[in-house]
């Protein structure tokens, strides 16, 4: 798999983790355990395209990025599958990710690790052993769109509910 | 207990723990064990779990690296089933609590039967009838004894040859490799040998050991002290992550200046500079700019085998300005003379086959050899791999760098050093290589002894 490029300021040619990020269920948190609560995050008329809009979820303490990408991507939703949500804290040790819109990537100032949104938040290079946790996301016919679930486990929490 | 998605078991107070070495490259982190039986857990409170910590509330950055990749369950010997979680040590002074993709990862490794280490080899394999069969040791000991007899016997111990690997750190290396050696040297006696990298049984830096320095010549905490650091053919980011992160990086942000007025009191103190030589622009590369700034980063990115021209010119370049320490080689080095007037090479001619401009070849000398403002020698750690240490001229590359750090005294001294960063771990001990004469390979003197790295 070609993974994306433009890292840290463009320098992977290609760089391959040998590290298969865990199997996601693309359909469904089929592999959850919790009770997670739905809670609108945005509007679908208020985001631009590869514009980055915060929330929390499911709670204050856990930040998280909505991303609209203008094209369908694994696990996007809305009726253009182009709408994904992800926990902003990196996996590896729990450094808040900041999007960078030219690479289409989410980079940690921490120990450097890079993330790739339109690939079910898989590691594209560094030190974490999982992808970014995924924000399970519902549109409704009005255009509100729900955070319902969460595939993968947050940073610095036992259970992704406190 | 099942390995849930998007919870990780707490381990009880009473958790076993024991401290670990990382198995899986060379820097050697440390990491905490706890193990306790499966279907027990700790709570959130910081006094219901061995790790001490309040998982009622978000944890912040570095506060709790745990992941579902260092939870694992595994079965004793006993049948009983225990939950596993490894942990970066905090404590352990070589990753000061960081974790790598490598070492996070020691508990999904673990063997249960399940997963991917339900592949595991537990039967000798013998391909017959065009297929792999599993048989059972008596089987496969007599078919391998009969045969190794036969040869030996018609042929002598040089017609059997080994393709072996030489080292494994925690995976049992010395016992391994004592117990491969026995058989290949002490029984068999062949010394028809390859190392698993390597078309011979020998060194991958046999010039340093023949210059007498050997590749292992600093501790990681001369890192912090290195006013300059070069990266060799070596990707540090990658593969030596946690050695990088947890001892260069503090050097390249200025993080470690008091430690450096403190050792060195009289002496210019700034943040490390670090050059890299390397074609590729690797990780590290864009890494070390993200942390150091563009202005504190040189990339010498040569044409693939050129690097003898590069070190030659440096070393000419070094001595016409007078940035050599002429006492030290008098006093440890011999045939100085001869060696610059036979590699002396000029900036342009080098600049032309690297492909390296001259303004970047006297960056580099000046910040690594010019004396610094309070007119002390600069303290440069030349670290290198597989960039000039796998290679058909390997002999020559290292020889040419270790010229230029003994004209300029960058070793044995604090903050200096010209040193491998390493592979594996390697745990290696074997009775001595049969073979009493060195062989000539491509009319280069190579080394045959036992010697290894």
């Amino acid at each position: 798999m070609i993974l994306k490029t433009g890292g840290a300021a463009g320098a992977v040619t290609a760089s391959v983790s040998w590290v298969a990020p865990a199997a996601q269920n693309a359909e469904g948190a089929a592999g959850a355990t919790l009770a997670y609560p739905s809670k609108v995050v945005a509007m679908l008329d208020g985001l631009t395209i590869n514009q980055p809009l915060s929330f929390s979820y499911p709670d204050p303490s856990s930040p998280c990025i909505l991303l609209k990408l203008g094209a369908p991507v694994p696990g996007g939703a809305g009726p253009e599958q182009d709408l994904v949500a992800y926990s902003a804290l990196c996996t590896h040790m729990g450094y808040p990710v900041s999007y960078h819109a030219e690479s289409r990537t989410f980079r940690c100032p921490g120990h450097f690790s890079i993330f790739d949104p339109e690939k079910s938040g898989q590691q594209v290079c560094g030190q974490a052993t999982e992808a970014l946790p995924h924000i399970e996301l519902h549109v409704a016919d009005d255009g509100a769109i729900s955070a319902v679930g969460i595939q993968g486990h947050l940073y610095g929490r036992l259970s992704n509910l406190l | 207990m099942a390995k849930y998605q998007d919870r990780i078991p707490a381990p009880p107070v009473d958790a076993q723990k024991t401290t670990m070495v990382c198995h899986f490259c060379i820097v050697g982190c440390g990491y905490q064990v706890y193990k306790w039986p499966e279907n027990q857990e700790g709570g959130r409170a910081p006094e219901q779990n061995a790790l001490g910590l309040d998982f009622r509330r978000q944890l912040g950055p570095e506060e709790a690296t745990l992941t579902p990749a260092m939870v694992n369950v595994v079965q004793d010997g006993d049948n009983s089933r225990h939950n596993i979680m490894i942990v970066p040590d905090k404590n352990c002074p070589v990753n000061k609590g960081l974790s790598s993709t490598r070492g996070g990862q020691l508990a999904s490794v673990m063997w249960n039967g399940a997963g991917a280490s339900a592949n595991r080899l537990k039967y000798p394999r013998l391909y017959t009838g065009d297929q792999w069969l599993s048989t059972n040791w008596q089987q496969a000991l007599a078919i391998y004894a009969g045969l190794t007899q036969k040869i030996l016997d018609a042929d002598g111990p040089d017609q059997l040859m080994f393709n072996c690997f030489d080292h494994g750190g925690a995976g049992g290396g010395f016992e391994n490799t004592w117990g491969t050696g026995k058989l290949m040297f002490s029984a068999l006696q062949t010394k028809m040998v390859r190392i698993h990298n390597r078309p011979a049984y020998n060194s991958e830096c046999h010039a340093t050991r023949d210059m007498g320095i050997g590749e292992l010549n600093n501790s990681y905490e001369d890192a912090e002290l290195a006013d300059v650091l070069w990266s060799i053919g070596n990707n540090p980011y990658e593969n030596q992550t946690n050695y990088f992160l947890a001892h260069w990086m503090p050097n390249l942000r200025g993080t470690t200046i008091d430690k450096k007025k403190a050792r060195f009191p009289e002496e210019t103190a700034a943040p490390a500079k670090i050059i890299f030589v390397d074609p590729r622009r690797t990780p590290s590369v864009a890494v070390a700019e993200q942390i150091a700034g563009t202005d504190n980063v040189l990339h010498l990115d040569i044409e693939p085998g050129t690097d003898i021209a590069l070190f030659n010119a440096l070393l000419t370049y070094v001595v016409e300005q007078g940035w050599h320490d002429q006492d030290f080689i008098a006093q440890h080095t011999s045939g100085f003379d001869d060696a610059l007037a036979a590699n002396r090479m000029s900036l342009d001619e080098a600049s032309a086959i690297t492909g390296v401009s001259v303004d970047k070849l006297k960056q580099a000398a000046e910040w690594s050899y010019k004396p610094k403002a309070s007119g002390h020698r600069p303290r440069s750690m030349h670290a290198y791999e597989k960039g000039i240490i796998w290679g058909n001229n390997n002999y020559g590359i290292q020889s040419s760098l270790v010229d230029l750090v003994l004209a300029t005294h960058n070793v044995g001294r604090r903050g200096t050093g010209v040193v491998r960063m390493g592979g594996h771990q390697e745990g290696y001990t074997r009775p001595p290589y049969p073979a009493r004469v060195r062989h000539r390979i491509d009319q280069r003197r190579s080394s045959a002894a036992t010697a290894r790295c």
